[in-house]
């Protein structure tokens, strides 16, 4: 049938499975907005108050568990505003569609109006880009994108098509083929077999899961292999949610802000298998000094992760629930008990103390008890985002939503709006006053849409982690981090359409979050914390256990 | 500080020079000289000559190879 490129991009679109993309119109993608405005594919529209907010709202969509998600934005200013959610995206491997109407062919390279040079502006915060200047080639073009979006390790691919092109007709051939998750399980069996050598001779092994063994589901795996050999298992914060909390060889988050005994074990460990870790350097700190005494045996889906950080004894490629199955399946059984009273007495070193009665950690450990275990629950960047990668314990897979690698303040409110839209329910926003100030325009769109997310502001008058350091390490120089604001968010909330809330002590806070639960609504609740509290003890970065700050 | 010779076999798609060119730069290599020939099936064979951390030359070579673009990554002998 002939179709324009634009009703092209819709067919392609539905033939992908896509049931919701985020956006914001613009000149230059009209006619894809024009025919997403007639679509007859139950192809929703979710517009955001900005594009930034839409690229995130797409990364949450997938990250709670929908596939590939989809933002559309105008050319210029529109593809400016999305990369960051972009970037966000490839440092965390997250496989989202980017959608940009470009200027007219004939227009470009006249600095024309919102004329931007789309590839090279996107080129180090995707994983692939496409400029389609030939009709011929959209649909064919798409189909790629999302096939590249979601293969091998995940990633944003962005597709720039120019506004006349989005008008041109081409003759379309629907087609029935059906996407069907497949994973390249071919693992060199000499690895794992050397590998499992390194096992059985190993006192003291560390199991370190990363976003990769997250997103494929690894829990139980890890822990019939930590129960058959002894190990302890530890997390980057990108494994979070992969097994609970509550798992009794689960040691934490381990990295500079993790939990210190999760640390701890594995600077003294003599075996660390790494399973989907990155070795990014807040969860390893001084690599010279990072797990001194263990071999290291590394599984990533992608090549280029081995040798980057951390020069692994053994280097695994290819997916990793399949490497930790045949490990599991040949490694000998051994209890390791001399290994488990070390970390027993490791644990109880480390032990953490909390005195004040409205702390971040009784607010996030309320918040969770009064929480389904299947809310997926958002951080944005800062002191909020380690205690919550801390203290909440995650039940279910795929119920974190973070920005680990690239650190986006402002992440959370889109990836909280689009968690919710993907699991049609409710879902969590853990922010701070900081993060929030910068995107919280988005309580406009959950508003519209009636989503009910609940934002729970960890207020402590400032950017509480950069605070943190200046105290740390600039002699306590407090400068551009006490934001001495007057804005009180729970009217704002009320004034954008939401329910607002303050609570300044944990009555408070129950009565509140009781409310919220009663209702669909959306709703924040401002928490007034104490600005003394900090994301501790800490190891600084480019340091050591040793160096540890408590 | 040394330099290193890459050859690199790829599909002759736009913007494959802005991407391995940027690629370089991000992992903080500095490209002295670059050559690029493409035959009459549309492979472009690419010679670079470029200065880094000989210890990253392994690193380079994977991070090249997983472009979308890039068939083979070799590094040459100086």
């Amino acid at each position: 049938m002939l179709l324009t490129g634009s009703e092209i991009v819709i067919e392609i679109l539905a033939q992908e499975g896509v049931k919701v993309v985020f956006g914001y119109p613009g000149g230059n993608v009209l006619p894809i907005y024009n025919s997403l405005a007639l679509n007859k594919k139950d192809i929703r529209h979710i517009l955001t108050s900005h594009e930034q907010g839409a690229s995130h709202a797409a990364d949450g969509y997938s990250r709670a568990g929908k596939g590939v998600g989809v933002v559309i934005a105008t050319s210029g200013p529109g593809v400016t505003n999305i990369i960051t959610g972009l970037a966000t995206a490839f440092a965390d491997s997250i496989p989202v569609v980017a959608i940009t109407g470009s200027v007219p062919k004939k227009n470009i390279g006249t600095d024309s109006f919102q004329e931007v040079d789309t590839a090279s502006l996107t080129l180090a915060a995707t994983k692939h880009s496409f400029f389609v200047k030939d009709i011929s080639k959209l649909a064919e073009t798409l189909k790629s994108a999302f096939e590249i979006a979601r293969s091998g390790r995940p990633g944003p691919v962005l597709i720039d098509i120019p506004s006349d092109v989005q008008n041109d007709k081409w003759e379309f051939e629907p087609s029935q083929e059906k996407y069907i998750e497949e994973y390249n399980e071919e693992i060199e069996i000499e690895d794992i077999e050397r590998a499992v050598e390194l096992i059985n001779k190993s006192q003291k092994p560390i199991i370190y899961c990363g976003g990769g063994a997250a997103k494929r589901n690894c829990g139980e795996i890890i822990k019939t292999l930590a129960e058959k050999t002894g190990a302890y298992i530890t997390f980057s914060m990108m494994g979070l949610s992969a097994i609970s909390a509550k798992e009794e060889r689960y040691l934490g988050m381990a990295g500079l802000y993790g939990r210190m005994s999760a640390s701890k074990a594995m600077a003294v460990s003599d075996l660390i298998i790494a399973a989907g870790a990155r070795f990014s350097d807040r969860g390893t700190g001084r690599k010279e000094k990072f797990a001194p005494n263990a071999k290291i045996i590394h599984i990533d889906i992608d090549e280029a992760e081995h040798g980057k950080v951390v020069k692994a004894d053994i280097e695994i490629t290819g997916d990793v629930k399949k490497a930790l199955e045949l490990m599991t399946e040949k490694a000998k059984e051994n209890k390791r008990e001399s290994w488990q009273k070390e970390i027993e007495d490791i644990k109880k070193e480390y032990a953490e103390k909390d005195n004040d009665p409205f702390s971040p950690l009784k607010i996030i450990t309320k918040i969770n008890e009064m929480t389904s275990p299947d809310t997926p629950v958002a951080t944005d960047v800062g002191q909020h985002q380690m205690w919550v990668s801390k203290y909440y314990d995650f039940k279910k897979p795929n119920t974190y939503l973070t920005s680990g690698g690239f650190g986006t303040m402002g992440y959370g409110m889109g990836a909280a709006i689009g968690a919710a839209l993907a699991v049609n329910g409710r879902s969590v926003l853990f922010t701070g006053d900081g993060s929030f100030s910068m995107n919280f325009n988005e309580v406009a769109t959950a508003v519209r849409y009636n989503i009910p997310v609940t934002v729970v502001v960890l207020n402590n008058s400032g950017l509480g982690m950069i605070r943190q350091l200046q105290d740390s390490f600039w002699q306590g120089t407090r400068f551009s981090t006490e934001l001495e604001r007057k804005t009180d968010f729970a009217k704002i909330a009320k004034a954008m359409g939401a329910e607002g809330y303050r609570a300044e002590n944990m009555e408070e806070l129950i009565n509140a979050y009781s409310e919220v639960l009663k209702t669909n609504k959306p709703a924040v609740i401002d928490c007034i914390i104490s600005d003394e509290e900090m994301a501790l003890p800490m190891i600084p970065p480019g340091g050591a256990i040793e160096d540890i700050i408590k | 500080m040394e330099t290193i010779n890459i050859i690199l076999t790829a599909n002759n798609a736009e913007d494959l020079i802005l991407r391995i060119t940027a690629e370089l730069h991000k992992r903080g290599f500095e490209i002295k000289s670059f050559m690029y020939n493409v035959d009459k099936f549309d492979v472009a064979k690419i010679g670079i000559t470029a200065v880094g951390e000989i210890s990253k030359k392994e690193q380079i070579l994977r991070q090249l190879y997983r472009l979308y673009d890039i068939k083979q990554a070799d590094l040459k002998a100086c």
